[in-house]
């Protein structure tokens, strides 16, 4: 059984289409990265996951119960980290961690998350720092050790330690069997934590994709430069895109396999040439742009 | 349910501590006011003769000799049809527009629907918060009077306040349920508020015009001012019957409509 399972969701505001016919399923154990720009549908998507917005059309199913239907007992077994972080300014952290386990009832770990995140519970959410309010976030989506946690943009606004410190909070839950899924518009972000990736842009589902199968994509940033006037049409070939050539200059995009481009540049008198295996990033945005 | 029940009334405990010393306050200085007046009954009936017929039936006044011949007809005109109206709507309508769209406003609603727990039974928590919190300033407001009375060796009649705080109960009730109906509609609890407000200030007008103008007199039926009158509960003992129909239908509509508002609509914070 898939943790996740959203079939044909929709969710239109009038004639703007927010998510528009995506499918796409996780894994239990997975870390999923749900990827795309800023107002892609990403965090829509996660709202619609967690009943806050109804689907116009579709279905999602978490842990195999409708997510709208069965909101209250999948709840239960779902953490929720919202964007920015959604705490009363006049309690402490222990306030909210109380307030949680009132109502959910198995939530255990606070007290060993907050000592593992360094946060003092006893402050005031007025009198924390925008990083210690997205670890109080943090330890109270993950109080109650849910089998899915649900987390929009988790290290938005912070600073590279404490990202750093997330993706390792987040490899732990890897570890234990639990299902993650994250929205991102940090590709190196995803790359670095997630196992798979779904890529949304304009309401619509790019690509799915396992992050090896997306490295495998391989391409190259190439800058050639000749001893004299050239001329380009020799690259022209699929996989090949001449980004700017100039005189006795050229720079190319070379997708896939690079040996046919080097096998030409070897026949004629090379000044200087430079090549550069692009990252994910590039890639993400040549294949998905 | 009963962790948003206790929270939410924990979180408004300091407001509400605020409104009872306020409405104490304002009973203790007019019980206190209320034998010189009383000792100077003639001069002050004598005065008030002189104001216009249109002025105090505005003011619900009908018999400006009886003003100081009871602690319960002074404390008719000058607590309960002036001041704790603008008490009571004032802390019902914050509370009532705190409770969702303020919760909208600030994100932090997010936090509740991600307990599990149904929509249903977090407006119901918030609303019986909210009941509750008027509930004990009501009653506070009302029966405060009562000791105060003893304390300066005042006659009083302590069944005419339980007439009155049950008029008045079902008056902030209503209220709170506009506010609560507006609160799940709007994202902002400034248009939460602004909106039951307006509302009553139309119905205190409508209530004055009725009373100065005798062909717009029906007026006076769409105005809760008109159903809550103090003169009738805390001087001749009574509730009209129409009292208990239109806030009682005021109170069952609009709450199961917020209560199905709410757990139909989309949640979107900003």
């Amino acid at each position: 059984m898939n943790a996740i399972e959203v079939k044909n969701l929709k969710k239109h505001f009038g004639k703007v289409k927010a998510v528009d016919g995506i499918s796409f399923e996780v894994e239990k154990g997975e870390i999923f990265g749900f990827l795309g720009p800023n107002g892609a549908g990403k965090t829509t998507t996660i709202r619609l996951m967690m009943d806050f917005l109804r689907p116009t059309e579709g279905e999602i199913k978490l842990l195999g119960k409708n997510a709208e239907e069965d909101s209250v007992k999948l709840k239960k077994h779902i953490g929720y980290l919202s964007p920015e972080s959604r705490l009363y300014k006049g309690w402490t952290g222990k306030d909210h961690v109380d307030f949680i386990k009132a109502i959910k009832g198995n939530s255990h770990r606070a007290d060993e998350l907050a000592k593992d995140l360094e946060l003092d519970l006893s402050r005031k959410v007025w009198q924390l720092s925008t990083g210690n309010k997205q670890k109080l976030s943090l330890v109270l989506s993950m109080m109650s050790d849910p089998d899915i946690l649900i987390m929009d943009e988790p290290t938005a606004g912070l600073d590279p330690i404490l990202q750093e410190r997330i993706y390792q909070t987040l490899d732990k839950i890897r570890s234990k069997g639990k299902t993650v899924f994250m929205s991102s518009h940090n590709l190196s972000e995803v790359e670095k934590v997630c196992s798979k990736v779904a890529i949304i842009k304009e309401g619509k589902l790019v690509a799915t994709e396992r992050i090896a199968d997306l490295k495998r994509k391989r391409m190259y940033n190439l800058i050639a430069t000749f001893d004299k006037e050239f001329n380009t049409s020799v690259f022209k070939a699929d996989g090949v895109e001449i980004k700017n050539e100039y005189k006795n200059r050229v720079e190319l995009v070379v997708k896939e396999d690079i040996n046919p481009v080097i096998k030409i540049l070897n026949q004629h008198k090379l000044e200087d040439l430079e090549i550069r295996r692009a990252s994910l990033e590039d890639i993400f945005f040549e294949f998905y742009k | 349910m009963k962790a948003i029940f206790l929270r939410t009334i924990k979180d408004r405990r300091t407001m509400l501590l605020i409104y009872c010393i306020g409405t104490i306050v304002f009973l203790w200085m007019y019980v206190g006011l209320f034998p010189s007046f009383a000792d100077k009954r003639e001069q002050f009936n004598q005065m008030m003769e002189y104001y216009p017929k249109e002025f105090m039936d505005a003011f619900g006044i009908q018999d400006t000799g009886s003003i100081f011949s009871t602690i319960e007809n002074f404390l008719a005109m000058e607590q309960f049809n002036f001041i704790w109206p603008i008490l009571v709507i004032a802390l019902t309508v914050s509370i009532g527009g705190a409770s969702i769209a303020g919760e909208i406003e600030a994100g932090t609603i997010e936090t509740l629907l991600e307990l599990p727990i149904s929509r249903i039974k977090i407006f119901l928590a918030k609303y019986l918060a909210g009941l509750a919190i008027i509930a004990f300033f009501t009653a506070v407001s009302v029966f405060a009077a009562i000791p105060l009375a003893a304390a300066y060796n005042i006659d009083y009649q302590a069944s005419h306040y339980l007439t009155t705080f049950i008029v008045a109960m079902l008056f902030a009730w209503s209220i709170m349920s506009i506010a609560f109906f507006f609160s799940v509609i709007f994202n902002s609890k400034g248009k939460a508020y602004f909106i039951p407000v307006g509302i009553l200030i139309v119905m205190y007008v409508l209530k004055i015009i009725a009373s100065l103008k005798g062909n717009l007199k029906d007026l006076q039926y769409f105005s809760f001012f008109y159903y809550f009158d103090a003169n009738k509960s805390l001087i001749e003992n009574t509730i009209d019957n129409w009292s208990y129909i239109v806030f009682g239908g005021v109170i069952i509509v609009l709450t199961i409509v917020a209560a199905i508002w709410f757990s139909k609509r989309d949640i979107a914070v900003s």
